[in-house]
């Protein structure tokens, strides 16, 4: 029971970083950066808890609109740029987040202990006050806000620019305003998400959360699929289980976890999601063969 | 003096950066995509030298040393062109997040299965496998100033492959085939030119040197490591940015900025500090000048 319990656990914490992977891509946009986000609300939530002894719900929230002013500061000149250009300056972001947190150090004794961020080593002895109840209350809270916003006004605006950014700046959309908002919406979330994750597993390392989970965050909403809100969570789900169901495969876990990434992405390129469209679209184009070529015995 | 040293060094081996960037921009222009499984054909090359190197005892011989190249450079092709067949053939309609998802997952496979490989095969060892070759004690003294031989023999070896690659595309029919392709494919097609096999053959070719590089790289540490690939690769993502995606010139000289940029800030200041550097340097150069430096096609703005 235990162990079905952490993988829900384990499952909720990832929903929260698919979504903010979704956040961005909602308005088209594709970002690598929701992982530097993620280990920045993790440094910061444990930094506040560890160190001086904030509840979680503030320190998460301190960290959500951290870095969301950071995802406004870096969204702005990121977002006026494009497709893989932009994938190529939010790994960057990510990247010069990590290599920043492997040379950050700020030990302070609390009770009797040293703790806090010690570079390369990570940050260890985060008191663990995530559990279950917190990551349901979350991710419960998040799907309504998600669910609200793919109905709400903003939603079509933002539906609307992936579609067509012209046709949508022709409709009275602030284009510019609605990416550099779902940049920092994003964030906030995955600040949110980075936060519960270091205060479940109570210790980070900044190799945590380098290139490698960045790609994973990205499987999550292509497994899954980009075009509802449903999609990614579907994906961080299905990816979250996979590896345990795999078992089987010992030290070659990982090899399969790959080929059947590869393997669903190449047969339904929307997602899980879309397996229904994809293959209604398939039925549509083997159209019947002509009675003259088809009658040959 | 150490300055200079360092600047020498970086230029030598920042021959091998452009040979990756020239294989993942050489893509990117012809297929509109980025190869995230790049670094991992890269490392898989590095790993098929080493195994010849070991097996035949490459620490002396030159012999040697030339077939375990050409081992990485003919796996590197063979690794490139499944990694189209596998991750980009059966795609060419969809979104570009699924290429991307794709060859990702191609590289997580290979990375991981070399991580195995690496403990499983007794001439490997895990982390890190020795590339032996006689390069090791070679260097040279020009005046006061001390140069590795390897990196002279990786320099002069990467110069020349650009040199083949550069009569390739300006010379060659296939050259000819791959530029009308990279300017519009669609109009290319309509002119009979075979888009797919053009696919395949840039593939191919941007591997195989990839492959090069991984030898080369190799060579130059002694060592080959299952996650030797995925650090080229972000290497490689910085110069392309810096270069202006597409720009097969831009890329060779932006790989030998970046390699004198890199070994400076290791031997100055910190080696911790150099993948900040450089991506700061990317970053800004993105905002600034999101064409890149060496730009061929104009990036797009809002």
């Amino acid at each position: 029971m235990a162990y079905f319990l952490s993988v829900a656990e384990t499952c909720g914490l990832n929903v929260i970083l698919a979504l903010s992977v979704y956040a961005t891509f909602m308005v088209g946009q594709f970002s690598l950066a929701q992982v530097g986000f993620w280990s920045i609300g993790a440094y910061t939530t444990g930094i506040l808890i560890a160190l001086y002894g904030f509840p979680l719900l503030p320190s998460l929230l301190i960290s959500a609109v951290l870095c969301a002013v950071i995802g406004l500061i870096v969204g702005y000149p990121c977002l006026r740029i494009r497709g893989i250009y932009l994938a190529m300056a939010t790994v960057a972001f990510s990247e010069v987040v990590r290599v920043f947190f492997n040379n950050f150090e700020l030990k302070i004794p609390v009770g009797g202990l040293v703790l806090g961020p010690g570079g390369p080593l990570g940050f260890r002895g985060i008191p663990v006050v995530t559990r279950w109840p917190q990551i349901l209350v979350a991710f419960v809270l998040l799907i309504a806000l998600f669910a609200w916003l793919e109905r709400s006004r903003i939603g079509l605006a933002v539906k609307s620019i992936r579609e067509d950014e012209i046709a949508a700046a022709c409709a009275g959309i602030n284009v510019v305003a609605m990416k550099v908002g779902t940049f920092a919406f994003g964030a906030a979330i995955a600040a949110i998400g980075g936060g519960m994750y270091a205060t479940y597993v109570s210790s980070v390392t900044p190799d945590n959360f380098g290139f490698h989970l960045a790609l994973i965050s990205i499987f999550f909403v292509a497994v899954g699929g980009s075009e509802r809100f449903i999609g990614p969570v579907i994906g961080a789900v299905v990816l979250t289980v996979l590896p345990d169901l795999l078992r089987f495969a010992g030290d070659f876990r990982m090899v399969l976890y790959g080929i059947i990434v590869l393997a669903i992405t190449v047969a339904f390129p929307r997602g899980i999601d879309g397996v229904w469209t994809t293959l209604a679209h398939r039925m549509r184009e083997t159209r019947p063969l002509p009675v003259a070529h088809a009658g040959r015995s | 003096m150490i300055v200079v040293e360092n600047l020498i060094g970086g230029l030598l081996f920042g021959a091998t950066y452009s040979l990756v960037a020239i294989g993942f921009t050489l893509i990117f222009g012809v297929l509109n995509r980025l190869n995230i499984a790049h670094g991992a054909t890269i490392m898989v090359a590095a790993f098929a030298g080493a195994y010849v190197s070991l097996r035949l005892g490459g620490h002396t011989s030159f012999a040697i040393l030339a077939l375990a190249f050409a081992a990485s450079v003919i796996t590197g092709g063979v690794v490139g062109m499944l990694v189209w067949l596998v991750a980009f053939a059966p795609l060419r309609k969809a979104s570009p997040l699924a290429p991307f998802v794709t060859s990702a997952a191609v590289a997580l496979i290979l990375e991981e299965l070399f991580v195995q490989v690496s403990r499983r095969v007794p001439l490997f060892s895990p982390e890190f496998s020795s590339f032996p070759s006689p390069l090791e004690d070679l260097a040279f003294n020009v005046g006061p100033i001390f140069i590795r031989g390897a990196y002279m023999v990786i320099f002069i070896v990467a110069a020349a492959l650009m040199a083949l690659l550069h009569w390739l595309i300006t010379k060659s029919s296939m050259g000819r085939a791959i530029r009308a392709v990279e300017e519009n494919p669609t109009v290319s097609w309509l002119l009979g030119i075979n888009v797919r096999k053009v696919e395949l053959t840039v593939f191919a070719a941007a591997s195989a040197i990839a492959g090069a590089a991984g030898c080369l790289v190799g060579v130059s540490t002694g060592t080959v490591a299952p996650s030797m690939g995925a650090n080229l690769l972000l290497t490689g993502f910085v110069i392309i940015v810096l270069a202006g995606l597409g720009s097969l010139y831009g890329a060779m000289i932006c790989g030998l900025l970046v390699g004198m940029i890199e070994m400076t800030i290791v031997g100055v200041v910190s080696a911790s500090m150099k993948e900040a550097v450089l991506f700061i340097i990317l970053f800004a150069v993105l905002v600034v000048r999101p064409q890149g430096l060496f730009a061929k096609f104009a990036a797009q703005r809002d």
